[in-house]
């Protein structure tokens, strides 16, 4: 079944369609999705940096990099034509390279020099795995009250403290790591941005399990960790600034792709009912079951549309509008009841233990797993309650919480 | 609509912002009340600034001396009357009478009506019927037909020029009267609602004769105007609904700014923060399930049911929940008479149960999409 459909997009895009298209037949792997097990291993990480090359070999690596810095330089349209060619076929996620492509890519352009961005980028697109330092044991979504401290000594920041949820930490090369330098400023405004080299001495990750069994993200140790004063991102305490920018660019294209994914799901979904039986008779004949199916296909449908929207938006003012603070919220929420329902149709076999291949993605079948999973998505990068925050104060202009001195 | 052509957007904010404007000024909350309080419940001035601006005949062909506009820049303006809970026979008209009009053959007995409704002083209603609810019945009766039986909740039938009759003859088979509803044969019995912003009444059919001239349609054609009304009137009651939501937020949202309890604003409380930004993502959500109907119903209206049905549920199911805690929200003044907002909540779940409610249409989305062979929803969904 086929729920995927296309974007509109110019048609003197057709040509550009066809290459696209043309590439992508030729070199997208297939069988790949359950091919790995349920850690990050060598071998996952292999099958991702053949990936990165084989992408970089035909430029579509980094298709929303500027030229000049070794991306494609598409433009927006253009990046939609190759992001459907590609999902259509559904080509694997680059996964171990998403903080680096994307808010790597961001940071440096935002807020880096040019020194910055030549020793970063080449590598980045050699194959760096990135990953990000910013929430800690007692600052998660009170990310501001962040205690890990950076002093300034000669040309080194002497760094201590400690990171968590740091996903690849184990193996990453780079990690965007905020620190605080100044201790005696408000919270926001004591907080620096640094780009910590994983090989330094002092460095020590270790893997988290989470509750799917699974292990990829991590916590972070850093004892009188050295950092260069040349990997400072932008000025010493302006680093919360910065990392605005950085969290903005989870927003944007890689949306397209979970809802895309999430309407693929669908079709699973929808098997998973016609295979269920209810009374000796198939769900898909219950109208209970037909009535809450429609209710989560039509929120895909539309989760979809905002997701157009804000892409619409993009490429009309340069920015996004209100979609893209209530698409993180919406897509999550609707994530775990779409595998809540699938829960509650797969019956006890769901419960049986199983592993869920690091490669699957969160919607692998296996309903039980695939729910766990889907917490993931109400809690990072903000939980959704710090997300109606932030829906409440800036879009809706309603007055801040008074904050404890 | 592609994503790329801002042309189109750009028009109809221009409408938007020319139909608030109008309203605001003219279709005020307290203009509301008053005419809810007069016996006729129409407001003769207002409909002729509806007609200045070209409203009712918004979809008419530019040959007929309409707008030739589509159903989406009559949306812009539905979901305004619901913004600002007018009626007055705009959406009956626009939305509901016009549309078999629209939709009958090239060259029928509904050119006239056409030429009338774009030139202004004309104004027409319908029976909608499709959801079960409703039975007229027509007898073969000479060169014309008899018809008897009755249908609930006619929007906006007193002082129409025409009304719209969708009914069913011996053998089952369709067809669509359009007459004069004054007629000998009908009663219309005013139905005073929870409601007071918009008229209906009910109609008992008795002996009415209708001649073959007066039929708009029969058979298969009488079918797929009888189906096309049913998805209007749907789609219209979704942009109302939408607009009820979309005020009722702002309204929530800007008392949760104003009102002043333990020393600060409401709406700084994490409590209320939270609860309108639900409000919120409720209104967006149903904009883009409005928004995604409305362009498939302007690209391909026959195909466009399922799309429609999503979009009547998820908008008056979001709309009643807004309203719902709106009120809430608003705490004491929220229940008096004399805030608004139970007319918006009122208004919210009477669209809810209008032209089908969100039940049957989720239903309808089901029987249309989930049969039996996997297979063949695909079509409905991409």
């Amino acid at each position: 079944m086929e729920y995927r459909a296309t974007l509109s997009t110019p048609d003197d895009l057709a040509d550009f369609r066809a290459t696209v298209r043309a590439w992508a037949e030729e070199h997208i792997p297939t069988g790949w999705e359950s091919r790995f097990g349920g850690a990050v291993d060598e071998g996952f990480r292999a099958f991702q940096r053949e990936w990165l090359q084989t992408l970089r070999d035909g430029g579509y690596a980094a298709p929303h990099w500027a030229k000049e810095w070794g991306g494609g330089g598409y433009s927006l349209a253009e990046q939609i034509v190759i992001f459907e060619e590609f999902s259509r076929l559904n080509a694997p996620p680059l996964r171990n390279y998403f903080v680096a492509l994307n808010h790597a890519y961001a940071t440096l352009m935002h807020a880096g020099n040019d020194e910055q961005r030549k020793r970063h980028l080449p590598a980045i697109l050699d194959g760096e795995v990135w990953c990000q330092g910013f929430s800690e044991p007692e600052a998660g979504s009170d990310l501001a009250a962040l205690r890990t401290r950076a002093v300034r000594k000669g040309d080194v920041y002497v760094v201590n403290g400690q990171k968590v949820w740091s996903s690849r930490a184990a193996f990453a090369d780079r990690c965007l790591l905020l620190a605080r330098t100044d201790p005696d400023a408000p919270k926001r405004h004591g907080i620096s941005y640094f780009l910590l080299d994983m090989t330094s001495p002092g460095v020590e990750a270790r893997t988290i399990r989470q509750a799917t069994g699974a292990a990829e993200f991590c916590e972070l140790f850093l004892t009188d960790v050295e950092i260069p004063v040349i990997d400072l991102v932008g000025e010493e305490n302006d680093g919360w600034r910065i990392a605005q920018s950085t969290l903005s660019a989870e927003r944007g294209l890689a949306q397209l792709e979970l809802a895309e994914r999430m309407a693929a799901a669908l079709s699973m979904v929808e098997e998973l009912v016609r295979e269920t039986t209810i009374d000796g008779r198939s769900a898909i004949e219950d109208d209970a079951v037909r009535e809450q199916l429609v209710t989560l296909e039509t929120e895909v449908i539309l989760f979809r549309r905002l997701c157009k929207r804000m892409v619409s938006d993009l490429v009309r003012r340069g920015g996004t509008g209100p979609e893209s603070s209530i698409v993180k919220v919406f897509y999550s929420e609707l994530l775990q009841r779409l595998m809540a329902f699938g829960v509650s149709l797969a019956g006890l076999d769901t419960h049986r233990l199983t592993v869920k291949p690091v490669s699957a993605g969160y919607e692998s079948g296996r309903w039980m797993l695939d729910y766990i999973d889907s917490f993931a998505w109400v809690i990072a990068g903000g939980t959704n309650e710090i997300q109606r925050t932030l829906i409440g104060e800036r879009v809706l202009g309603l007055p801040r919480e008074p904050v404890a001195s | 609509m592609d994503i790329l052509d801002t042309s189109q957007q750009e028009l109809r904010a221009e409408l938007r912002t020319a139909a608030r404007a109008m309203l605001s000024a003219h279709s005020s909350s307290a203009q509301v009340r008053e005419l809810a309080e007069s016996a006729h419940g129409f407001d003769a001035e207002l409909w002729r600034r509806f007609t200045v601006l070209g409203w009712p005949s918004i979809e008419v062909g530019e040959d007929h001396g309409g707008a030739g506009g589509s159903f989406g820049d009559l949306a812009v303006i539905l979901v305004e009357l619901g913004r600002h809970l007018c009626g007055n026979g705009l959406m009956a008209t626009a939305a509901l009478g016009a549309g078999p009009l629209l939709g009958a053959e090239a060259g029928s007995y509904a050119a006239p009506y056409l030429r009338r409704l774009a030139e202004g002083d004309f104004r027409a209603a319908a029976v909608v019927g499709g959801t079960g609810s409703d039975h007229l019945q027509a007898v073969r009766a000479g060169d014309g037909w008899g018809v008897s039986g009755t249908a609930s909740l006619i929007a906006d039938v007193a002082g129409s020029d025409l009304v719209i009759l969708p009914v069913t003859d011996a053998d089952g088979a369709r067809l669509v009267f359009a007459v004069d509803p004054t007629r000998p044969g009908l009663t219309w019995v005013d139905a005073p609602m929870l409601d007071i912003t918009r008229r209906f009444a009910d109609l008992d059919a008795r002996g009415l004769r209708v001649r073959d001239t007066e039929v708009l349609a029969r058979g298969p054609a009488a079918e797929a105007l009888v189906a096309d009304l049913l998805n209007r009137a749907a789609l219209a009651t979704a942009c109302d609904a939408f607009g009820v939501a979309e005020r009722a937020l702002q309204m929530t949202t800007a008392y949760a700014k104003q009102r002043i309890q333990f020393g600060r604003p409401i709406g700084s409380f994490q409590a209320i923060k939270h609860r309108c930004a639900d409000m919120f993502i409720a209104v967006e959500t149903a904009r883009a399930v409005l928004d995604d109907a409305i362009d498939r119903y302007d690209a391909t209206p026959a195909t466009a049911a399922v799309a429609i049905s999503r979009a009547k549920s998820y908008c008056c199911d979001a709309a009643a929940q807004v309203t719902e805690d709106a009120v809430e929200l608003h705490g004491g003044i929220g229940f008096t008479w004399e805030h608004d907002m139970h007319l918006y909540v009122k208004r919210a779940r009477l669209d809810q149960a209008l032209f089908g409610d969100s039940r049957w249409h989720r239903r309808r989305v089901a029987a249309l999409t989930l049969t039996l062979t996997p297979g063949q929803a695909a079509e409905h969904l991409s």
